[in-house]
């Protein structure tokens, strides 16, 4: 990225739609994201051990569980947090895609939990 | 002709905004194209994912059994080998943003070793699946001398042209008509419940019937003829008969919904990992002929997190809930 390095200009891929913007260099602490991943992971799996009657409630713990690490590594060690307005644009859509599509399976879902008692396995 | 244009108010050329990154915006395209593709991967593994909730919400008792016999202790250490892999991947991209070529090689190294370390383990795991077995056999009932169809449930310990020997649980097939009996819906853990409560009311019923099923669980456990005592030392192994054999089915995805699913995701997942394999295989020979390409990395450091942040998902929905 230096100028007065002379190898790195050689070295520079050339970018075919004349990319002028250095590489941005963002201080992240990568460590202490691995380390809350980390300790994240053993709570979900302490989670999983808890004994719930109620089956949804376990589910709703380990998807919180897992949608603040999925935020970690999205927003830290993928850069979404140094990200321009593009980036959030192309993601908002597939999440919104998402969400539409888990919503639309509530009414399959809850007749299954209803009628449980019609189900043998 | 230019001049015309200029006359009626356009810029030249030379004067215009770049095309590409003069709007204001300063995302390379490259990142742009990566970003794309990861949205398409969300909505591909979505999909997937619903079809999972769907079977399972239609069939919760069945993957709750199954999902009893994943490895919980292999899936643990396969989340801390990719979290690990992402942080030596973000470092890999790090150091190639500051051209650090020594320290890129070395991350990009131990990125592959961790990717190579998950598939490693995920072989074992699926080996584990594919060698366990349900399988229904007649044989004569010790007891009233009659042929009568066993399911089997376990892992094969070997086998040969005449024989099966398997390490399990064995109960007597039992259906009615409101209740058909369907070894595509057998797992482990029902069987297990299936002979224990055989053995109970065998054990409750007339004295001189108690030998005739009792014996199969009384080889483990003859001290008692109780539920959990069956259910504690039930595991035993079984030679059976090939010619006996009539249905003999792996923990496959032919096994039920529950083991459609979990190849299904667990597979595309691996695929995924298996193509960021080869992207950073492909930056780590260039880097070990003296190149660093830092877009190129931080582009292949975007798609191995997404490959991560699946499994951070995959994780406790398969095997701890």
């Amino acid at each position: 990225m230096n100028d007065t390095h002379s190898t790195s200009t050689t070295h520079e891929p050339e970018e075919p739609h004349g990319v002028t913007v250095p590489t941005p260099h963002h201080h992240v602490n990568y460590f202490a994201v691995f380390g809350t991943l980390v300790v994240l992971t053993i709570i979900t799996v302490g989670a999983a051990f808890i004994h719930t009657e109620n089956e949804l409630v376990k589910v709703l713990i380990a998807l919180a569980i897992a949608s603040v690490k999925a935020a970690c590594v999205a927003f830290f060690f993928m850069h979404l947090k140094f990200e321009g307005k593009l980036i959030y644009l192309i993601l908002i859509v597939p999440v919104i895609l998402c969400f539409l599509l888990i919503f639309a399976l509530i009414p399959d879902v809850m007749h299954g939990v209803l009628f449980n008692n019609f189900y043998r396995h | 002709m230019s001049e015309s244009i200029l006359d009626h108010g356009y810029l030249a050329e030379e004067h215009a905004p770049d095309p590409v990154i003069g709007h204001g915006d300063p995302t390379p395209p490259g990142k742009v194209a990566i970003w794309l593709f990861l949205a398409s991967e969300i909505m591909f593994f979505i999909a997937i994912l619903a079809t999972y909730i769907i079977f399972r919400s239609g069939a919760p008792k069945l993957f709750a059994e199954h999902a009893l016999v994943l490895n919980k202790l292999l899936a643990g250490i396969n989340t801390l080998v990719l979290i690990g892999s992402s942080l030596t991947m973000a470092l890999a991209v790090d150091a190639a943003q500051k051209n650090d070529r020594r320290k890129l090689t070395a991350f990009l190294g131990i990125t592959i070793l961790c990717a190579f370390g998950f598939m490693v383990i995920k072989y074992f795991e699926y080996k584990e699946k594919l060698t366990h077995h349900t399988v229904v056999a007649t044989e004569v009932d010790p007891a009233t001398k009659k042929a009568t169809p066993y399911v089997y449930d376990g892992h094969l310990v070997s086998k040969d042209d005449k024989k099966l020997v398997i390490h399990g649980v064995r109960a007597r097939v039992e259906q009615s008509d409101a209740d058909p009996f369907n070894i595509h819906w057998m797992s482990g853990h029902s069987v297990e419940q299936l002979a224990a409560r055989q053995a109970g009311s065998a054990a409750s019923a007339a004295p001189h019937e108690s030998a005739e099923p009792a014996t199969q669980s009384a080889a483990a456990s003859s001290e008692s003829h109780e539920p959990h005592e069956a259910h504690a030392g039930g595991h035993q192994e079984y030679i059976i008969d090939r010619a006996h054999v009539s249905q003999d089915l792996t923990y496959g995805p032919w096994k039920n919904t529950f083991f459609a699913s979990y190849f299904t995701l667990t597979g595309v997942h691996g695929i995924h990992v298996v193509g960021g394999i080869i992207a950073l295989t492909i930056l780590l020979l260039q880097s070990f002929r003296g190149k660093v390409f830092a877009p190129h990395t931080e582009y292949v450091g975007l798609y191995w997190h997404f490959v991560d942040l699946v499994w951070i998902f995959l994780f406790p929905l398969l095997y701890l809930i």
